[in-house]
């Protein structure tokens, strides 16, 4: 049995923990620019990353169509069946106009949005492997235009994140769910011009993998506004000056009052789907926006 | 295997945990490929070997995926350094034990990063949740640390331990 601390190694240990704290404390504050080391470091795994990234997808992808195969045999068979009954074909026709109509109307929004901001197209090139703080790389940098802070939307106008750190080729993303630094100002639309709740969208308390139901809280909400289940959460527009107004964030799940009983705490289902991500946008916003 | 491949496999590891293991249907798979090598490093080639690597995949996870430096650093480092010293203390010819270890430290490595990230950051996860996601990862890195015995030990014999590893199998 060896002897796990003499003295010289308690004093190691002791200074390791004392430069532990020092690193943390360093680099704990939000910087403005990472240094150039990291910079480097970030842009080569990315380029790496992102050679591995989308290929995997398609694979995954691919047992995604093995599966729609299996639904396209059933689908078949059910229309054989409707092959004789026109009515019902009929319907189906209306069914298929509905969605359709959906469709081109999401497209419309997606231009509307798009004539609004600037937006920068990126792709997903890695996912954070830690379980205790949730972040993306991107591979669209400050020689695209991006800067620290901008919003990262879905297509379907739902808020990802926003961006924490740039290098020239890549950018991080901190997710909606992390739990470490994620702070948006928020506005639950609840038809109450005067008192309008707002609160700070600051994580996920229950997402520890890609599985479980996501539910982002929002803490900060004063117990005399009415919030209530089903209420659509957008940006506020107030932290940030690079973040946008009434970027969606999703819908109220539930609602309860903090340990202390002196503010709301709301728990939002975010629109984006978190758990799969591959393409996004970075909201620019135009100069003569920004304030 | 030089010390620097020793670390090339590590970056290896890293990327195929932030990309493969990120996507949706493999992401059920939940292992932390790095300290399971890690932990193997620090079995054939000792503590002060294994707690340089450590540091220096720690801060590269720190720098690519991390708000702030030093958390991903510090927990590689104690990890492998202690895994060393059980390891040469009970370095007994089973694999069972060897096993037995690798969980043990691969618990105590993923709740030293959540007690670390509950310091500094600020939202708030409940500990039972934690340990249950824990203890998960602790599964998968019992059946990787499985598949990976035999070609570790021998990638990472030194020409004094050969004779020890091949023994051992």
């Amino acid at each position: 049995m060896t002897r796990f601390f003499t003295s010289k190694r308690m004093m190691a240990l002791l200074a390791s923990f004392i430069l532990l704290a020092a690193l943390v404390g360093l680099t704990l504050r939000e910087r403005e620019k990472p240094t150039w080391p990291e910079a480097f470091l970030i842009d080569a795994f990315g380029w790496v990353q992102g050679v591995i990234y989308a290929p995997v997808h398609h694979v995954a992808d691919f047992f995604e169509q093995i599966q729609n195969i299996k639904a396209l045999y059933e689908e078949n068979a059910k229309l054989k069946q409707n092959l004789n009954d026109y009515s019902s074909m009929a319907i189906q026709v209306e069914v298929l106009q509905r969605e359709n109509k959906k469709l081109k109307d999401d497209l419309y929004k997606l231009k509307d949005i798009s004539g609004q901001f600037d937006l920068v197209s990126a792709n997903v090139v890695g996912r954070s492997p830690s379980s205790w703080n949730k972040e993306i790389t991107i591979d669209v940098g400050s020689k695209n235009g991006v800067e620290k802070d901008m919003a990262v939307i879905t297509a379907n106008k739902g808020l990802v994140g926003r961006v924490y750190e740039v290098t020239p080729y890549h950018s991080k993303v901190l997710l909606l769910t992390d739990k470490e630094r994620m702070g948006i100002s928020a506005k639950v639309l609840n038809n109450d011009e005067k008192n309008i709740a707002y609160g700070i969208v600051s994580g996920a308390t229950n997402d520890l993998s890609h599985t479980d139901k996501v539910r982002v809280e929002m803490t900060g909400i004063t117990l005399d506004t009415k919030v209530e289940k089903g209420q659509n959460v957008v940006t506020s527009g107030l932290a940030y000056t690079l973040f946008p107004a009434n970027l969606y964030i999703g819908k109220i799940a539930s609602v309860t009052e903090d340990k202390l009983g002196l503010t709301q705490t709301a728990e939002i289902e975010p629109a984006a789907s978190l758990g799969s991500l591959e393409f996004l946008y970075v909201v620019k916003k135009t100069k003569a926006e920004a304030r | 295997m030089h010390p620097l491949l020793i670390l090339l496999t590590l970056m290896g590891a890293l990327v195929v945990q932030s990309t493969v293991l990120q996507v949706q249907p493999f992401s059920f798979i939940a292992p932390n490929l790095i300290v399971v090598f890690l932990l193997y490093v620090s079995m054939m080639r000792g503590s002060l070997t294994a707690l340089y690597c450590g540091l220096l995949i720690g801060l590269i996870q720190d720098i690519l995926f991390g708000t702030y430096l030093g958390l991903y650093a510090y927990t590689f480092a104690t990890v492998g350094y202690f895994a060393g010293m059980t390891f040469r203390s009970y370095w007994s010819r089973q694999l069972v034990m060897v096993i037995l270890i690798m969980l043990g430290y691969s618990f105590l490595a993923e709740l030293t990063a959540y007690g670390l990230s509950r310091l500094f950051g600020y939202a708030h996860v409940d500990l039972m949740a934690a340990v249950t996601h824990t203890v998960r990862i602790m599964i998968w890195n019992g059946v990787f640390a499985l598949l990976l015995y035999v070609p570790s030990v021998k990638l990472l014999a030194t020409e004094r331990g050969r004779s020890m590893a091949e023994e051992s199998l």
